[in-house]
């Protein structure tokens, strides 16, 4: 399998499958940590569709001094932004269960049980949500993505002890919504 | 003593992310404190709930409308709102290298283009296919040409030929990817107008047809280029071109670097050769439609047409008697601003000459001193070459020395003559027949000077007779 760089160069050399590699490469990744950004599979399709198209136009500006994927994501991310800016979406509980995927049915698992995950599941969304976007978009990027505090100082334009003081910040918040959960879990 | 860390340094400790020093005091924290040991525990099993969040997939056909969005995006640029945040999004991250991404990127789909289209006409020409092909730019999808649908059946009935064939289309599709063959067209059973004689079996047809961008598509007006004979409304250009340019498709590079929509069937040009005599205006006006679409004439009306000719215009050239010698045909259409424009590239590195036949016609009407002063082409009313002040190109062998110099004689008083005509006579004649910006039809005809021993040229007092007792080549 070719590595980026040598599908960017293809690319750039008119190959435009070549970049089709690479949106069959990334897009995934990107749009499950997108999806936890926006909240909303809509907001988060049209996000990514226009980072790719906006990455295709202007590749010949990546310079590779960091990971394709990293310019990627910082496209995205700052489209994401741009976006939010302009307009309020309003997360409805149908978008809460997109956003929160479907999970593999146990058919062993008795229904109270099942009945309790999908709380469970819920509430940490509804805790995810009520995040202040930036305190979500570091912990998306750490915990989706398992990105270092460097490459998330880079994709936000931050020094990296914000980063760990904002991932601290939201990890505090959630443990606060979630505590009765993770006590219950780890009990 | 007990002492009190930061929870901060807890959650970094998660990630891995302490120092040395950091990390001593984490764990030694977490020996001692049992609300940090907690605190370690929740963030933990936080992190493993954030790992089990089900995963999603975008739609099926995401991939793919991504590609066609950036496709879209690249040949007519992003939507002027997207393009807004785009520019805002990327700038703070890489600041300075943006302002002329787009335009780089079009130039390069442009160049990577027209060398497709380069690449392919130098394999087309190499190659002895029959088939005709579309060289189109990405975004010209909508264009269609109707094949001489009879000939397809032919093709199909000739199993060694079309195996033959599918192998050069591969090789071809493969080497410019726009190109799609467009027809198959068996001449095998046809006579040869002129001569009579039967198409060797091995004749074959290849054409080449390049249309780019918003240039009109000379196929869509039905039979307008390169379907049939150049009507009175047609410009003619005529271009000495030596074997060596020829064989490296000097102008049909111009045109593509021009990005001037052609048509060039050179078999049915090649058709032209097969004639004992034929004046230049003659194969101008020849018919260039498929073998199978034109009417046959008896091969004796045909030469007696031919002599006609010769003895009414002027102007004829010498027989052929090289295989690849001759003439070619390329028919386009073309504004007068881009013909001009096409023209003085041409005559950079040509001998050219041009007329608009009509208009010449009529200015041979009007003054007919004038005209046959010039001993030129007759309707000849420019020739670039010699108006930029290039030095006509030299003919090899062919007539005497003293021929020559009455050629170039001629040729002065010509150019005094055609000075006289400034401005740009090309421009005003158009823009006098009110086609200023109307595409109009042009055939430029290839006067292709033998390497060596016989010379055809443009030459304005040119006028070998047809040696009836010399058969010329049949092609292979």
């Amino acid at each position: 399998m070719r590595d980026d760089a040598q599908l960017i160069s293809d690319t750039l050399a008119g190959n435009t499958e070549a970049f089709g590699a690479l949106v069959l490469k990334y897009q995934g990744r990107l749009f499950n940590t997108f999806l936890q950004v926006t909240r909303s599979r809509e907001e988060a399709e049209d996000v990514l569709q226009e980072a790719f198209v906006q990455a295709f136009v202007k590749l010949d500006s990546f310079r590779g001094n960091s990971a394709f994927y990293t310019w990627l994501y910082r496209i995205a991310f700052n489209l994401s932004i741009s976006r939010k800016r302009k307009k309020k979406p309003e997360a409805s509980v149908d978008q809460q269960r997109e956003v929160a995927g479907t999970e593999p049915i146990d058919l062993g698992e008795l229904p109270e049980d099942r009945l309790l995950r999908e709380e469970r599941a819920d509430q940490l969304h509804r805790a995810m949500t009520a995040l202040h976007d930036e305190h979500r978009a570091v912990l998306t990027l750490r915990e989706m993505e398992g990105f270092c505090y460097e490459t998330i100082g880079e994709i936000l334009d931050l020094p990296a002890g914000t980063v760990r003081s904002r991932l601290h910040r939201a990890r505090m918040q959630l443990h606060e919504q979630l505590k009765a959960i993770l006590h219950e879990n780890s009990s | 003593m007990n002492e009190k860390i930061p929870e901060e340094l807890i959650s970094a400790y998660i990630d891995g992310e302490l120092t040395s020093d950091e990390q001593v005091r984490v764990e030694q924290a977490l020996l001692e404190d049992p609300h940090s040991q907690q605190l370690l525990e929740d963030l933990q099993a936080l992190h493993d709930r954030l790992q089990a969040i089900p995963r999603s997939e975008p739609s099926q056909d995401y991939t793919q409308q991504i590609l066609r969005r950036a496709e879209r995006a690249i040949l007519t640029g992003p939507s002027t709102a997207s393009g807004e945040e785009a520019t805002t999004a990327v700038r703070p991250a890489n600041p300075g290298v943006q302002a002329n991404q787009p335009t780089n990127l079009k130039h390069l789909i442009w160049a990577s283009t027209a060398l497709a289209a380069t690449l392919m006409l130098a394999l087309l020409f190499r190659s002895e296919d029959r088939s005709v092909y579309q060289v189109s730019d990405a975004g010209n999808e909508q264009e269609t040409t109707t094949p001489p649908t009879s000939a397809v059946p032919e093709l199909e009935s000739n199993s060694a030929e079309t195996d033959d064939l599918e192998g050069e289309e591969e090789s071809a599709e493969m080497a410019g990817g726009a190109f799609a063959p467009l027809a198959h067209a068996d001449a095998d059973a046809e006579g040869l107008p002129g001569n009579g004689l039967a198409r060797p079996a091995k004749a074959r047809r290849m054409g080449v047809r390049a249309s780019f961008g918003a240039q009109a598509d000379p196929a869509a007006d039905g039979p307008s280029t390169n379907q049939e004979g150049a009507t009175t409304q047609d410009t003619v250009i005529y271009i000495n071109i030596s074997q060596e340019d020829f064989e490296q498709q000097a102008v049909l590079r111009t045109l593509v670097k021009q990005q001037v929509a052609f048509n060039y069937d050179p078999m049915a040009s090649a058709d032209l050769a097969t004639q004992d005599t034929l004046s230049l205006e003659s194969v101008a006006a020849a018919d260039l439609r498929p073998v199978e679409a034109k009417t046959v004439q008896q091969p004796q009306d045909k030469k007696a047409e031919e002599k006609s000719e010769a003895k009414d215009e002027a102007v004829s050239v010498a027989r052929r008697r090289k295989r690849d010698g001759s003439y070619r045909v390329i028919t386009l259409e073309a504004t007068a601003e881009k013909l001009d424009k096409l023209l003085q590239d041409l005559s950079d590195h040509h001998q050219v000459q041009r007329t608009p036949r009509g208009k010449a016609d009529l200015l041979r009407k009007e003054n007919p001193k004038a005209a046959d002063k010039s001993g030129s082409t007759p309707g000849l009313t420019t020739n670039l070459s010699e108006k930029r002040g290039r030095k006509p190109v030299q003919q090899p062998g062919g007539k005497s020395k003293d021929k020559a110099d009455k050629n170039q004689t001629a040729k002065r008083a010509d150019e005094k003559q055609n000075e006289a005509r400034k401005p740009t006579a090309t421009k005003l004649l158009f823009q006098q027949e009110g086609q200023a910006l109307k595409a109009s039809r042009v055939r430029i005809v290839l006067v292709v000077q033998a390497s060596s021993g016989s010379t055809q040229t443009v030459s304005d007092q040119a006028d070998t007779p047809a040696s009836p007792a010399k058969k010329p080549k049949s092609p292979k």
